[in-house]
């Protein structure tokens, strides 16, 4: 089955002089019993560590942590969250932070996320690293993650959206730009105003 | 050779192990692979993954290290750790897909890679399309010289082919099992890829979405095949390449239905294929010079004895080592 049935010929053990046809590639063509023990070694204990990461360990553990693309088994009828960034910058502009943005993908955003619950004033990073990439523009005072849910039954979208703020950060003096319920109520009441002023 | 019949056998399937774990390749095969591999690296860090370098201004605080990171003293990426990384990494995979100085460029765009991947997957996320190529960087810098269309057989670049093909296969068959350590068995019934498809689907997707149960069915072919992936290390050569051809098909069924394209691991699914017939400079410069003149250049003639036609016997053997 092998596709060069004459190598399996020679003795696979041995430290067989290099046969005449096997002109001046050296040791590039028979590999020595030692070079054959070290590659055994690394591949055994390479093998071993993505053994171990499949079964115990985890994205921590790359290269060898378990190859888990959509692993997970999603229920029917549950939520499918997606989080994004939105800032204010100090001209009062207030707009989405993308990757490009700020350099961090969306999903590491989301993967550092407890992180941001616990704290958070460490989005104040995200917002150095968004001015690190705009030099020129206004300096940032609020960053802010928040959650889409879709809710879902038989794995269909129902329709249903909440949103939530899950952490911001807001320099100080700007901490009413912060006030998530606050913004919302306001903007419901502004959009009730132009519908009755338009009809 | 009876009186020793028991350790006779079990030597014997050691050393027919030995000898399919280092069984030669044409030199040509490693050289055809190695520029694949190398040339890949331009792509990835200039199309393919343009985010990893877009770290190079994001505060040290929001760098979360891998246990690799944490164990070995890599330093926090900063604009000059990150752009240095980068532009020595273009430069050198550059040169290393020549196929000169295999082990030294090999060995610095290894460890180069390696530590752009700890800057990619440190800071939330961690990509899991990566294994096979990575471990098809360390091999290459060990695989020794080799030229294009050399035919002259190699262990030590057959080896690295091996360890290459592998990681591919372990790619698969892990991955059924870590769906099975995180979805268990009720993954087969799962609704995970229909929230794929919602979440990312293409109009084609959403036409599988349509249909009762193709999902599901989808499901269970996904693991079945997953499991059944070593099959491709054992078949003949002829054999190895239809099934390789239909795992290619498969990664562009998935990506014609999510938009998600393995691309690092489809270049070590490569090292299964017998490259060295692949020669598209050689084929060009036939082309121009058949077109020019009659008489070969220089070039061409020296490399002519190297490469008889495709239909020669013996490729590949060591006729005289038997």
């Amino acid at each position: 089955m092998t596709d060069f049935p004459v190598v399996t010929v020679a003795p696979a053990e041995t430290d067989a002089p290099v046969a005449p046809d096997e002109r001046g590639r050296g040791p590039g063509v028979r590999l020595s019993r030692a070079a054959r023990r070290g590659r055994v070694v690394v591949s055994v204990l390479a093998a071993l560590a993505l053994l171990y990461g499949t079964f115990w360990g985890s994205d921590d553990h790359f290269p060898f942590g378990p190859f888990k693309m959509y692993a997970n088994a999603n229920k029917p009828d549950g939520l499918v969250k997606s989080a994004r960034l939105e800032a204010v910058d100090a001209a009062g502009d207030r707009f989405k932070l993308t990757d490009e943005a700020t350099g961090l993908r969306r999903a590491e955003i989301e993967g550092q996320m407890p992180r941001f619950r616990e704290d958070g004033s460490r989005l104040e990073d995200v917002a150095e690293a968004y001015e690190a990439r705009h030099p020129g523009d206004p300096d940032l005072v609020l960053v802010e993650i928040l959650q889409r849910q879709h809710h879902l039954v038989d794995g269909q979208p129902t329709g249903e959206v909440t949103e939530r703020q899950i952490a911001y950060w807001v320099e100080p003096g700007f901490e009413d730009l912060a006030d998530y319920d606050a913004r919302k109520a306001a903007e419901a009441e502004a959009e009730g105003e132009d519908r009755s002023g338009g009809s | 050779m009876s009186s020793v019949a028991v350790p006779a056998a079990a030597s014997s399937a050691g050393r027919r192990l030995a000898s399919w774990f280092f069984a030669a390749v044409p030199a040509g095969r490693v050289a055809a692979f190695r520029t694949l591999a190398y040339l890949y690296i331009p792509l990835d860090l200039l199309k393919l993954t343009p985010w990893v370098v877009l770290h190079d201004h994001v505060p040290g605080a929001l760098y979360r290290p891998l246990f690799v990171g944490r164990l070995l003293p890599l330093p926090v990426p900063t604009e000059l750790v990150v752009d240095g990384i980068f532009w020595a990494l273009l430069v050198t995979s550059v040169a290393a897909a020549t196929g000169r100085l295999p082990r030294l460029l090999g060995w610095t765009v290894a460890i180069l890679y390696f530590e752009w991947m700890v800057v990619a997957m440190s800071y939330g996320k961690v990509d899991h399309d990566r294994f096979a190529f990575v471990v098809a960087l360390f091999a290459l810098a060990t695989a020794g010289p080799a030229r294009h269309g050399e035919r002259t057989p190699t262990e030590r670049g057959g080896w690295a082919l091996r360890i290459v093909q592998l990681a591919v296969i372990a790619t698969y068959f892990l991955s059924a099992l870590a769906k099975h350590r995180y979805g268990g068995l009720a993954w087969l019934n799962s609704s995970t890829l229909t929230w794929a498809v919602i979440r990312r689907g293409t109009p084609f997707a959403h036409e599988l979405l349509d249909i009762p149960g193709a999902l599901v069915a989808t499901q269970w072919f996904i693991v079945l095949f997953e499991l059944g992936s070593p099959i491709v290390l054992l078949v003949s050569e002829r054999v190895r390449c239809w099934l390789v051809a239909c795992l290619y098909a498969f990664h562009v069924g998935v990506y014609a239905a999510v938009r998600i394209a393995f691309f690092p691991h489809l270049v070590a699914l490569a090292a299964f294929l017998p490259l060295e017939r692949v020669r598209p400079l050689h084929i060009l410069g036939r082309i121009v010079n058949s077109g020019r003149t009659r008489e070969r250049p220089g070039w061409l003639r020296r490399d002519a004895p190297r490469d008889p036609p495709d239909d020669a016997p013996g490729v590949g053997v060591l006729s005289g080592s038997g």
